[in-house]
């Protein structure tokens, strides 16, 4: 692993509401090419640590760096997918990668991701035509049009039924490889974690409180393994 | 005051299928068609005396000679020109003014309380001070069709851009859309569907408006024509100014739910 | 797909809007176009007043112009408006009732008065339906009576309760204009009417309304009135003489042309002829400047008006009137 030169850096990093501390003093790094699941009950922080890493927030104290550049505002070189898929109802699902830009190079960029995602033949249609899953699928393609090297998914999966969840997992883990993307998901299901991350953090009261590798081969069929890693992994949370 | 009607719907559920499209279109027409008859009947029975309703046959012949003598189409052009005008005038300082304080926290604290004071003044008791300040001519006429137009276009168009999902703001600042990309993109086709409703309502106020905009020194004007024909009892020309002014009405609302259907065609059921 | 086919179609819809909106426009600026290097008079005018004759009848702007004066006709529906547009100096001179004057003044307004009409005293009055009873005002104790409040019925009403020894109580006052009243009369809301022509001649007419008591009954002329700010009529002497006397002459044109007189009204109001012809037959037309008996049948109505709280303290008439003649 590339510990030495990592993608991020997270060095003290403190947040406070007022007087209520909302992460304590977090220090890590995450590698390039990593595929980290952040676990951990609602309110211990793990949203607020993505939004930290997106520079929709800047920390209390210590610091968030990338590529030895802190990170104060926007993150450009990141791009995030939200638990709802926040696409624009007014605009055709293809108008909602390119945001209206109409050059041939972005249609055509745009029409390789609706491929990649299996949306082709929904290009012009309006996203109240479209089911949950095939919405987030094209949310997941509008975060890749600018070439992220980092992709913060924000429980992107959890309003979605078991049979579509799994679906999206295996298509997120086959861009991410073919891709090599950076991906940090915030995710409250530990088997979704074990299944999809080589790398899992648990974020307990405020704190990161355990980090480890996972290290089964892609790809995670064997749902004993899968099991108990996440058996593992949700001992961490609840002890 | 209907100004906050924003949940009013746009144009839900065209049916699909064939047999039900063509009645769709034909019951909205049953019940004024039916009142025409209605009304022709008693009238020719002699139930009520053509001083009181005279028959919608005579209303007809008297909308014919009033066309063939061309006051009709003269009057109709004057009033079109006066309610286009003071609607272009009231909707235009209106929308920019929202976009002003809709957009701008500074100009909504300097601004917006104060039109929501003013809001409540009934437009038309204005009617001496626009006679002192802008005369008796056609300025005074337009002034008054603006304002009354100013207010439901103001407060659709405010509070639609006030009322944007803050999510899809922040997803267009994480995707890095600029600030005219975040207002072209996003802030404005969002609140698109609440300013038609601000114009479908405003067109309503245009021609109540009028009417009484065209009892202050005027010799022209269907509002001209129908108090000028209610001073002398003339029954006949009192209900086509009404038959009118409803048609007019009607026109300017089949336009902008036309308007409705193409720009908010991505709503469920817009689709065609 | 079918939705983009009907697109075009409002687009059409929308060009023959602004089209006929474009006419329109053309239409409202043909009388406002004319150079002004001649002094424009701007005059205020109600239908059928002797303004309004003057106006059809034509000669009277074409003898102004002659003297150097343009006129430009604005015609109000409601006396009310056209004593704003004349308070605020959007009109030269106006024609009004004589009860306006009076009411006007005694809010503070600086109008005076220009000129006076002859007595309408025989086309104004009381007016009953034809089922009617009743013989004279007495016979309407606790009726309902409709006037108009601050025109000159309100006054007439008042001086015919005082001529049958009756208080202001003993009758109910409905207080509606012309166009209101005129409906509540032929639909028997109102058991009573006080108006003047062309009103009294139109319900005669075409409702057989009886005219139980008229102004001349009471000794009052219900004169019009030709009023202007004082600052004005202090300014335009010469010009106020001028238009007096020739709104005389067309007056005098009016009482010798019966006929035209009556074909041009009726198709101006869009009357019926015999309603006009009552009308123009019961009235000679004429106009003058103030004199003293004019004066005084003012403020008679001033002091009557003050006296039964429709206008607040007494008022001078005099002070309105800049010069009287006689």
């Amino acid at each position: 692993m590339t510990q030495n030169n990592p993608l991020l850096r997270l060095e003290h990093v403190s947040k406070e509401y007022g007087n209520q501390t909302v992460l304590n003093d977090v220090s890590t790094t995450i590698a390039s090419g990593d595929f980290v699941a952040m676990v951990g009950m609602s309110g211990g922080g793990k949203s607020t640590l993505l939004r930290l890493i997106a520079g929709l927030e800047s920390p209390t104290n210590g610091q968030v760096s990338q590529q030895d550049r802190i990170i104060t505002e926007l993150n450009t070189d990141s791009r995030t997918m939200f638990q709802d898929d926040r696409l624009l109802p007014w605009m055709t699902v293809r108008d909602n990668l390119t945001f209206g830009n109409h050059t041939p190079q972005s249609i055509e960029h745009a029409n390789d991701l609706l491929a990649r995602v299996d949306l082709s033949s929904f290009a012009e249609s309006y996203p109240t035509d479209l089911s949950g899953g095939q919405k987030q699928r094209v949310a997941l393609a509008r975060a890749l049009m600018s070439h992220p090297k980092l992709l913060l998914l924000d429980e992107p999966l959890g309003a979605l039924d078991a049979f579509t969840r799994r679906k999206m997992q295996d298509l997120i883990l086959d861009i991410w490889r073919q891709e090599h993307l950076t991906v940090i998901l915030v995710t409250h299901d530990v088997t979704e974690a074990a299944r999809m991350a080589n790398k899992v953090f648990v974020i307990k009261n405020h704190r990161l409180a355990w980090q480890e590798h996972n290290a089964l081969n892609y790809p995670r069929n064997n749902s004993q393994a899968v099991a108990a890693v996440a058996d593992d992994i949700l001992s961490q949370v609840i002890a | 005051m209907q100004l906050s009607t924003t949940q009013l719907k746009h144009q839900t559920a065209l049916p699909s299928r064939r047999r039900h499209h063509i009645s769709r279109q034909l019951i909205p027409w049953l019940v004024p068609l039916m009142l025409l008859i209605v009304w022709q009947i008693t009238a020719q029975a002699g139930v009520l005396s053509a001083s009181v309703l005279p028959a919608p046959t005579t209303v007809l012949q008297d909308g014919i000679a009033l066309t063939q003598s061309g006051e009709l189409p003269r009057n109709l052009a004057v009033s079109l020109f006066r309610a286009t005008t003071g609607f272009a005038i009231g909707a235009i300082v209106g929308f920019v003014l929202a976009l002003l304080t809709g957009l701008s926290t500074t100009w909504r604290l300097a601004l917006d309380s104060s039109v929501q004071m003013v809001r409540n003044i009934p437009h038309l008791s204005l009617i001496p001070l626009v006679i002192i300040w802008f005369g008796i001519g056609e300025p005074a006429k337009i002034t008054l069709v603006a304002i009354g137009v100013f207010f439901p276009v103001y407060i659709n168009t405010f509070h639609g851009l006030a009322s944007v999902d803050p999510e899809l703001l922040e997803m267009g600042h994480v995707y890095g859309l600029t600030r005219w990309q975040q207002f072209r993109q996003i802030i404005f086709p969002s609140a698109l569907p609440t300013i038609l409703v601000g114009i479908r309502y405003a067109l309503g106020v245009m021609w109540t408006t009028l009417i009484v905009a065209e009892t202050v020194s005027t010799s022209s004007g269907i509002g001209y024509m129908s108090t000028n024909a209610q001073d002398f009892l003339d029954m006949k020309t009192i209900l086509l100014c009404i038959i009118i002014y409803a048609l007019l009405g009607k026109l300017s609302d089949t336009m902008v739910k036309a308007l409705e259907r193409q720009l908010l065609s991505w709503q469920k059921g817009n689709v065609a | 797909m079918k939705k983009k086919h009907h697109a075009w179609l409002w687009w059409i819809v929308l060009a023959l809007w602004l089209v006929v909106a474009g006419v329109g426009y053309m239409d409202t600026q043909t009388d406002a176009k004319t150079s002004s290097s001649t002094k424009t008079v701007r005059i205020g005018y109600q239908k059928g007043d002797i303004f309004d004759i003057a106006r059809i009848q034509g000669g009277f702007a074409k003898r102004m112009k002659q003297k150097g004066y343009r006129v430009v006709w604005k015609e109000f529906q409601t006396g009310a408006a056209l004593l704003t547009a004349l308070n605020s100096g959007k009109l030269d001179y106006g024609r009004t009732g004589n009860t306006p004057p009076i009411t006007s003044q005694a809010s503070g307004s600086k109008l005076v008065y220009v000129g006076a009409a002859s007595s309408r005293a025989n086309s104004s009055g009381l007016l009953v339906s034809k089922t009617s009873s009743a013989k004279t005002i007495k016979d309407l104790k606790g009726k309902k009576i409709a006037y108009s409040k601050g025109s000159s019925s309100q006054y007439l009403l008042l001086k015919l309760l005082a001529k049958a020894g009756m208080s202001a109580n003993d009758i109910k006052w409905v207080d509606l204009d012309p166009g209101a009243a005129s409906t509540a009369f032929s639909q028997g809301k109102v058991d009573a009417w006080v108006v003047w022509d062309p009103y009294v001649a139109s319900a005669q007419v075409t409702q057989n309304a009886k005219l139980i008591e008229s102004a001349s009954s009471v000794n009052t002329t219900d004169r019009d009135f030709i009023l202007a700010t004082s600052t004005y009529a202090k300014k335009h002497t010469k010009t106020s003489s001028t238009l007096l006397s020739e709104l005389e002459t067309s007056m005098e044109w009016a009482n010798r042309h019966h006929t035209t007189l009556i074909k041009d009204l009726s198709s101006a109001l869009s009357l019926d002829k015999k309603v006009v012809t009552k009308m123009v037959d019961r009235r000679r037309y004429s106009v003058s400047g103030m004199t003293q008996a004019i004066v005084k049948e003012q403020q008679d109505i001033a002091d009557t008006l003050a006296k039964a709280h429709d206008i607040s303290g007494d008022i001078d008439v005099s002070k309105a009137v800049l010069t009287t003649s006689q």
